[in-house]
């Protein structure tokens, strides 16, 4: 049993056959999954050649490959030229014609692809879509490939191709999938005329380490998260973070270092949080930290003022948001126009525990809450009352006044379903997300809004998952063109840009921009990283990295 | 058989479900893992140029929430990431943006409290406007830097900054400077500079440094406690194995292990000089696959000296980025004590081994 096949095949088929009561004309269950099968079979084999190739290992590479090959000719890696600044790109002008080779002369071609590197960090060979003989021996598939190394001088080098290729596997249990016939269909490189990161955890003292995904105390795969703001008024931006084990809040020093003051600041006494956020909701000015949660939500005050000492208290249960959420993100923002900053939490459910009761309109999650800031201190839970209590699976959500009417509306991104866009009229909500055309079904994770063209106004990205399985899956499905490939590809397309019209609706660009398919994304948004004026877009994603590569 | 798994999955698919994503992580298998992060570079036109794989910021992680924020107030945004498993913190550090103008802005509400989450700030310029909300709250469970940093690409002047407060009121200015960060206040004319501390991120991290960061050890260290058997599948302790007065050389390997073939017909050509100079050499397997061959590899060799295997869990406390690189060799104390880590098999970490013998304990 294909056990990808069920997860994946239950988000994309469990919808087609209830969205139009039976699959495609040619479904054959069977016939799919042993497809499914091989090509999952292909698709690690393909894999474990990738390591071989980041390795450079040209031995073990040559077992995945047969003993003769027809194969193209790859040209010398053409001069890298400036795209844009710090940005250089090398285009390779591939021939059509092929040649018959044996292995030791199709290894000494990819040799002289990957042999000029300094170092390859990593390689990857994935199957886009593939089709089997009935013999289950033969088949072909068209495949992409990328590395990511450092190039002669060092810089960092990403290069991106897609290639046809055709395969043969013996019988028995340890034979590989064999590649009899390579021929790229393109081959591109991109080039950093500098390093445009770099990554430095270690060295400014924040490094941290969880046991991995399911190993004692890491049992949750999608609470963690990070707030900036700065708590002690030194004029440097601190840190909390959750997740794991406890609360984490490092202070920045100031010298590109951070300390860990958990302990002494007490914000890791307070029980595990998933969604940080720093507001000032005594507007006493200082920063207090609220936390959003599996249990109760929780607010811990902080009392730089008036005391002068850097510690949270625990102010949930006078401040009355002691009120059980499965809470993941906090927001922030004054819904009533009170001079009080309000708290709004998205809440899911406990995935596992319960199932939701569809995987594309799910109905059973838990209610988000909106907490009105009474001005004394203590909060009322209002998220029924003003029209904002989603009870659908609910990761995040987004403040943003889209409507330019003064008042603060709210963007929800639900799971296993579509999202909501609050209308704040007067205080109380609507939802219009379908007249504002920002619905995005699918799996939402993360909000953001930015304005990506420069117009003056807000635009809306939304984090969701693109699947290479997914997708292969529904081209296996659907050959062709096909209305439902289009309208279940999008539930697994990646995350959506919707730009805004400046009258009050929202039209889809994200195919206009080239697509996001930032893989499994969480979080990220807009950021003008290069300062040139222009917002970039970053998203971190990836589920579960196991112990190997392999895919379930 | 057939009916009763299918109402099962009817009646909601928990069990099966939850069987399901159980085994897949007990295996060890990865569902939509080691993808690597992306970054789209905006060309100002509408377009975008997908630079991942040379950003720096692609790590394989499994990221969940991320910050931007200028941690070093140099003028640009560095990004915290957190990851739901092993190496759960990652700094990047721009090392670009401030080679270009920027004006940062921060804000102090009144008529939508003092935070003025949902403030709108445009920047007009020769080249346009660029539009940015102080969000209380963005992204997946974030919350990026309160201050608004506008970069301005090769533009030295502002022609002019608009504030929408949350409420309605709004606030226009002139003369604005560059390269600074200035404070709007809700219900004062004008701004004030503010000239916030900066201090630079660190460098990264050689190799070697990488190499311990990556390791769930420690030079200064114990040795961590593991699950440990010897080739005849008896339990065996590591602390059991140290002996008074002497150091021990731990040496793990692997029977998949290219360089490991290289340098243990070093090592067994050391034994004796080893034990001669007080210091017990012990092998450590973390092959795990039940069909490697340990028994036979340590035979073929001709590996006299005690070797130990491990199993996956103890895996993850050693190496808890889930890389095995081996060899891995420590050098511990009587106590257990980590004293020195040699990684991988160079001409270098061989040296270091015959200065060793030569040392003596």
């Amino acid at each position: 049993m294909n056990i990808r096949f069920f997860i994946t095949a239950g988000l994309l088929l469990i919808p087609l056959l209830a969205s139009c009561g039976s699959g495609p004309g040619s479904f054959d269950r069977d016939r799919l999954e042993r497809d499914e099968d091989l090509a999952e079979a292909l698709a690690n084999d393909l894999l474990a050649m990738s390591v071989t190739v980041r390795d450079r290992d040209y031995e073990t590479l040559g077992g995945y490959w047969a003993e003769s090959v027809t194969m193209a000719a790859i040209p010398p890696a053409p001069e890298a030229k400036l795209k844009t600044k710090w940005v250089l790109e090398r285009p390779w002008h591939l021939g059509t014609g092929t040649e018959a080779l044996d292995r030791d002369e199709a290894l000494k071609r990819l040799e002289s692809l990957v042999g000029r590197f300094q170092s390859i960090e990593d390689a990857r060979f994935k199957v886009k879509h593939s089709s089997f003989a009935d013999s289950g021996h033969e088949g072909q598939a068209q495949i992409k490939f990328f590395l990511v190394a450092r190039d002669e001088q060092g810089r960092r080098e990403w290069v991106k191709g897609t290639a046809h290729i055709e395969v043969v596997r013996q019988s028995g249990e340890d034979a590989v999938w064999q590649i009899r016939h390579f021929v790229p269909d393109s081959l591109m490189s991109k080039v950093a005329a500098v390093d445009l990161f770099s990554e430095v955890a270690y060295p400014a003292g924040l490094d941290c380490v969880f046991p991995p995904f399911g190993v004692g105390r890491n049992q949750g795969f999608v609470s963690h998260g990070a707030a900036v703001a700065d708590v002690n008024g030194d004029g440097l931006l601190d840190l909390a973070v959750t997740g794991v084990e406890r609360n984490r809040l490092y202070l920045n020093a100031g010298d590109g270092t951070f300390t860990d003051v958990s302990r002494e600041s007490l914000v890791g006494s307070a029980p595990i949080g998933s969604g940080a956020l720093f507001l000032d909701h005594d507007n006493d000015g200082d920063q207090d930290l609220f936390l959003a949660a599996v249990g109760n939500q929780m607010l811990l005050e902080n009392r730089l003022i008036p005391d002068g000492d850097l510690v949270f208290w625990d102010v949930s249960e006078e401040a009355r948001v002691d009120k059980p959420a499965v809470g993941f993100s906090a927001l922030a923002s004054d819904v009533n126009l009170d001079g009080l900053t309000d708290i709004y939490v998205s809440s899911y459910n406990r995935y596992g525990t319960v199932m939701p009761d569809s995987w594309y309109q799910a109905e059973n999650g838990t209610p988000n809450r909106l907490f009105i800031n009474l001005g004394d201190g203590r909060f009322e839970e209002a998220a029924e009352r003003l029209g904002v209590a989603d009870a659908r699976w609910s990761y995040s959500a987004g403040f943003v006044d889209y409507d330019d009417d003064g008042d603060q509306d709210l963007y929800v991104a639900n799971d296993f379903g579509e999202n909501a866009f609050y209308r704040n009229e007067g205080g109380r909500f609507t939802d219009v997300a379908g007249e504002a055309g920002v619905v995005d079904p699918g799996f939402g994770m993360g909000v953001a809004f930015g304005d990506y063209d420069n117009d003056g106004d807000l635009d809306l990205q939304v984090t969701n998952m693109s699947s290479t399985a997914g997708n292969r899956i529904l081209s296996m499905l659907y050959p062709e063109e096909h209305e439902i490939r289009k309208t279940l590809g999008k539930q697994a397309a990646g995350n959506s840009l919707y730009r805004n019209d400046g009258d009050g609706s929202f039209t889809d660009v994200t195919r206009d921009i080239g697509g996001i398919s930032g893989g499994w994304a969480f979080g990220g948004g807009f950021v003008d990283f290069d300062n040139d004026g222009w917002e970039d877009l970053y998203s971190p994603n990836g589920f579960i990295s196991g112990k190997t590569m392999k895919d379930t | 058989m057939v009916a009763a798994e299918e109402k099962q999955e009817q009646a909601g698919g928990e069990s099966y479900h939850n069987h399901h994503m159980g085994t897949i992580f007990k295996k060890g298998f990865s569902f939509s893992g080691f993808e690597r992060d992306m970054l789209k570079l905006s060309m100002g036109d509408g377009s975008y140029l997908d630079i991942s794989g040379i950003s720096g910021v692609d790590s394989i992680s499994d990221g969940r929430g991320a910050v931007f924020a200028d941690f070093d107030n140099d003028g640009d945004s560095d990004i915290f990431l957190v990851s739901a498993q092993r190496k759960a913190h990652y700094l990047f550090r721009n090392n670009v943006g401030s080679d270009r103008h920027f004006l940062r802005v921060e804000l102090e509400g009144r008529s939508g409290g003092r935070d003025a989450f949902g403030a709108i700030v445009r920047v007009h310029t020769a080249h346009g406007i660029q539009t940015k909300v102080k969000a209380g709250g963005s992204g997946f469970l974030s919350q990026h830097d309160p201050r608004l940093l506008f970069g301005l690409g090769d533009e030295t002047e502002v022609a002019r900054l608009e504030v929408a407060w949350p409420g309605g009121e709004s606030l226009t200015l002139t003369d604005l400077p560059i390269d600074t960060t200035i404070r709007l206040t809700e219900g004062q004319n004008g701004f004030q500079r503010v000239a916030p501390p900066s201090g630079t991120l660190p460098d990264p991290l050689g190799d070697r440094e990488e190499m311990l960061a990556r390791l769930g050890i420690r030079p200064g260290a114990t040795f961590p406690r593991l699950e440990l058997r010897d080739l005849g599948g008896q339990p065996r302790s590591l602390e059991a194995t140290l002996r008074p007065g002497r150091k021990m050389l731990l040496n793990v390997w692997a029977t998949w292990c290219t360089p490991c073939a290289v340098e243990i017909p070093e090592l067994v050509h050391l034994y004796p000089e080893l034990t001669a100079a007080g210091i017990d050499l012990v092998g450590l397997s973390v092959d795990v696959d039940p069909a490697a061959d340990v028994q036979g590899y340590v035979a073929r060799q001709g590996m006299e000296y005690p070797v130990l295997m491990t199993d996956s869990d103890s895996l993850d406390i050693l190496y808890p980025n889930g890389e095995a690189t081996v060899p891995l060799t420590l050098l511990l104390s009587d106590q257990g004590q980590v004293l020195e880590i040699y990684s991988g098999w160079s001409k270098r970490s061989a040296a270091a081994l015959e200065a060793l013998v030569k040392s003596g304990s």
